[in-house]
């Protein structure tokens, strides 16, 4: 297994796909980083943005379903398991390079973002909040890598897997922005009704609470939150909010603060939501890794009984 | 006889279609197995199953005498080399670079192993040419290069001559027919140029509708295809006892027919049959050429 990794690893990062692939990383890691060299005021803050990421997860399906693609259509496959690798074993070698390439797409985005605008980062967070934050990123590439591997070696056609794993980055990225934009809607709105004198004074205002009609209740709410942590982007995306101007001005790693500030716009966003975002980062590990564990052990059985021509 | 492969009633389906019917062979080792049927008689589904791409739906194989279900098969299947369709090569790489790949999956040093094996299949100087570039004839020989990587003794080709010109071919066969005599490497090939297969094959395997219909050795084969005349008469113990005096070679096919080997004058044939009390009703030249005798096998029309 270890040699098979080797060779595939090297045949790899020495391809022209992946070198294109990193050096795009790279750049958009350099413009990350320039893009925040502005001093930090009240209306330029910082935030990490996720968007970079989002292309990155879609790179990575795009690189598994050329080599995975490839494996297939060039038939290398065969002499592999021809010389007497075990399937199991060469879909995980698969799976493990899938993965090991998103790492590094990774870190192609972020080393450059981190070294340009470090002075920000340390300025502004905790080691522990830049942890979380760039872990649930690298989380999420991960777990997305997993299902790529799962649709390339079940679909096996190089030109239908990258469609299909660009959808369904693009899909997940759609879904989850819908998915949290719906979860964030607050159960009540706050309703004014204001009076004014014939000369425009304003003379009462009565101020009511009502049912936000936007409001997901349950169950439908817990099949949105369900759906929501699955999908492995939305790891991505919180990662941004949790490094968000907002937080950064509280100045460091403070729930109490973080509590009082969503409960002061409860009327904006649900409350419980966004705490549960922000402050309960372990949801997203503790769905996606049994997630990307049934992902992988669907992916051994079909790849087990398999007919490989 | 010591055998490389052993089939026994080997079944593989594919949902409604049955590609291999009870299929039973033996590969000896040291042979040039040819594979003779038509287009989805199941050779290439034999093959693709033997290298543990595809598993049988019923029946079992060994190799080597070793159980496909059992694990050691694993150890088997290192000595072999296969290049089933089309070769497996990576084609953004040089000749040299695929080799180094496939001695690096087998954990086996390659330097002076690689030189040799582009040597011998003639590639040694293609240098930094991608095998993208290559052209179909130097494809199927890196494949088949690749398939010997590790020093395999048994070679499975499926179709290595398709699509080659006649210098190709020649090359390919010369090749095989070098693997198998001076490195005593058992070779299982199917092919549709049955000409270019008689050229090479020790043993024929006719494989129709996924299951073999006639196993046969070369010499064999020649003995029935060799070429004949069939004589038809009113009797043959009177064309024996002819036959006999004039010290021809014949076999008896039927109560009135036979087949006589070997020259001989219709008139003296006559006259002699003639003195015996026996008319000669039909003389016919029968050249059975392995195409012939595939037909006769399977009966009906062919494209093999």
């Amino acid at each position: 297994m270890l040699r098979l990794l080797k060779v595939q690893l090297g045949t790899r990062l020495f391809s022209l796909w992946f070198a294109v692939s990193a050096v795009f990383c790279v750049i958009m890691g350099i413009i990350l980083g320039l893009g925040h060299d502005k001093p930090v005021t009240a209306d330029h803050g910082f935030q990490l943005e996720d968007f970079p990421y989002i292309i990155a997860i879609m790179l990575c399906g795009a690189l598994a379903a050329v080599f995975i693609g490839s494996e297939f259509s060039e038939g290398t496959v065969r002499s592999k398991l021809t010389v007497g690798y075990k399937r199991g074993h060469f879909y995980l070698s698969q799976l493990i390079l899938t993965a090991v390439i998103a790492v590094l797409l990774f870190a192609c985005i972020t080393l450059p973002y981190f070294l340009l605008a470090y002075k920000y980062f340390f300025s502004l967070y905790s080691a522990g909040y830049l942890i979380k934050g760039f872990g649930l990123i690298l989380l999420s590439m991960v777990g997305s890598s997993v299902l790529f591997t799962l649709v390339c070696m079940t679909v096996r056609m190089r030109t239908v897997s990258i469609i299909v794993c660009a959808a369904l980055a693009l899909g997940f990225d759609y879904a989850s922005s819908q998915l949290r934009r719906r979860l964030m809607f607050p159960e009540m709105t706050e309703k004014s009704v204001v009076e004014f004198s014939e000369e425009g004074a304003k003379t009462n205002e009565e101020k009511s609470f009502e049912k936000n009609a936007l409001y997901k209740e349950e169950p439908v709410r817990s099949f949105y939150k369900t759906a929501y942590y699955l999908m492995p982007v939305s790891a991505a995306k919180d990662a941004g909010s949790i490094l968000n101007t907002w937080i950064m001005a509280f100045g460091e790693d403070d729930e109490q603060k973080i509590t009082d500030y969503y409960e002061a716009k409860k009327m904006t966003w649900d409350k419980d939501f966004a705490l549960e975002t922000q402050l309960e980062t372990w949801r997203y590990p503790a769905w996606l890794l049994p997630e990307m564990l049934v992902f992988t052990a669907a992916g051994l059985l079909i790849f087990r009984k398999r007919n490989i021509n | 006889m010591e055998y490389v492969l052993t089939a026994n009633d080997l079944h593989k389906r594919y949902r409604k279609y049955i590609a291999l019917d009870g299929l039973t062979m033996k590969v000896p080792k040291g042979s040039v197995y040819g594979l003779v049927g038509r287009n989805g008689a199941g050779k290439t589904t034999l093959m693709r199953v033997v290298c543990g791409l595809q598993e049988p739906t019923e029946g079992s194989y060994s190799l080597y005498g070793i159980d496909y279900t059992d694990r050691s098969v694993v150890r088997s299947r290192r000595r072999m080399g296969a290049v089933i369709e089309k070769p497996a090569i990576y084609l953004n790489m040089t000749a040299r670079q695929n080799l180094r790949v496939q001695y690096s999956l087998l954990g086996l040093p390659a330097d002076d192993e690689i030189d040799r094996l582009l040597e011998l299949v003639g590639l040694a100087d293609t240098g930094k040419k991608k095998a993208r570039r290559f052209s179909l004839g130097m494809k199927q020989r890196l494949g088949i290069a690749v398939a010997l990587a590790g020093s395999p003794d048994f070679l499975l080709l499926d179709e290595p001559i398709n699509g080659l010109d006649p210098q190709g071919i020649v090359e390919i066969r010369e090749l095989i027919l070098k693997l198998n005599r001076e490195k005593n490497i058992t070779v299982l090939i199917s092919s549709h140029i049955l000409s270019e297969l008689a050229l090479l094959a020790t043993h024929y395997g006719f494989v129709d509708r996924g299951r073999i219909v006639k196993e046969i050795s070369a010499e064999e084969l020649e003995q029935q295809t060799r070429k004949c005349m069939k004589a038809q008469v009113t009797d043959t113990k009177a064309l024996a006892r002819v036959l006999d005096r004039l010290g021809m070679e014949y076999e008896m096919i039927s109560g009135t027919e036979a087949k006589i080997y070997g020259r001989i004058s219709i008139t003296q044939l006559t006259k002699s049959l003639m003195d015996e009390g026996c008319e000669l009703l039909s003389v016919s030249e029968a050249d059975e050429s392995l195409e012939s005798y595939f037909i006769d096998l399977v009966g009906g029309e062919t494209n093999a």
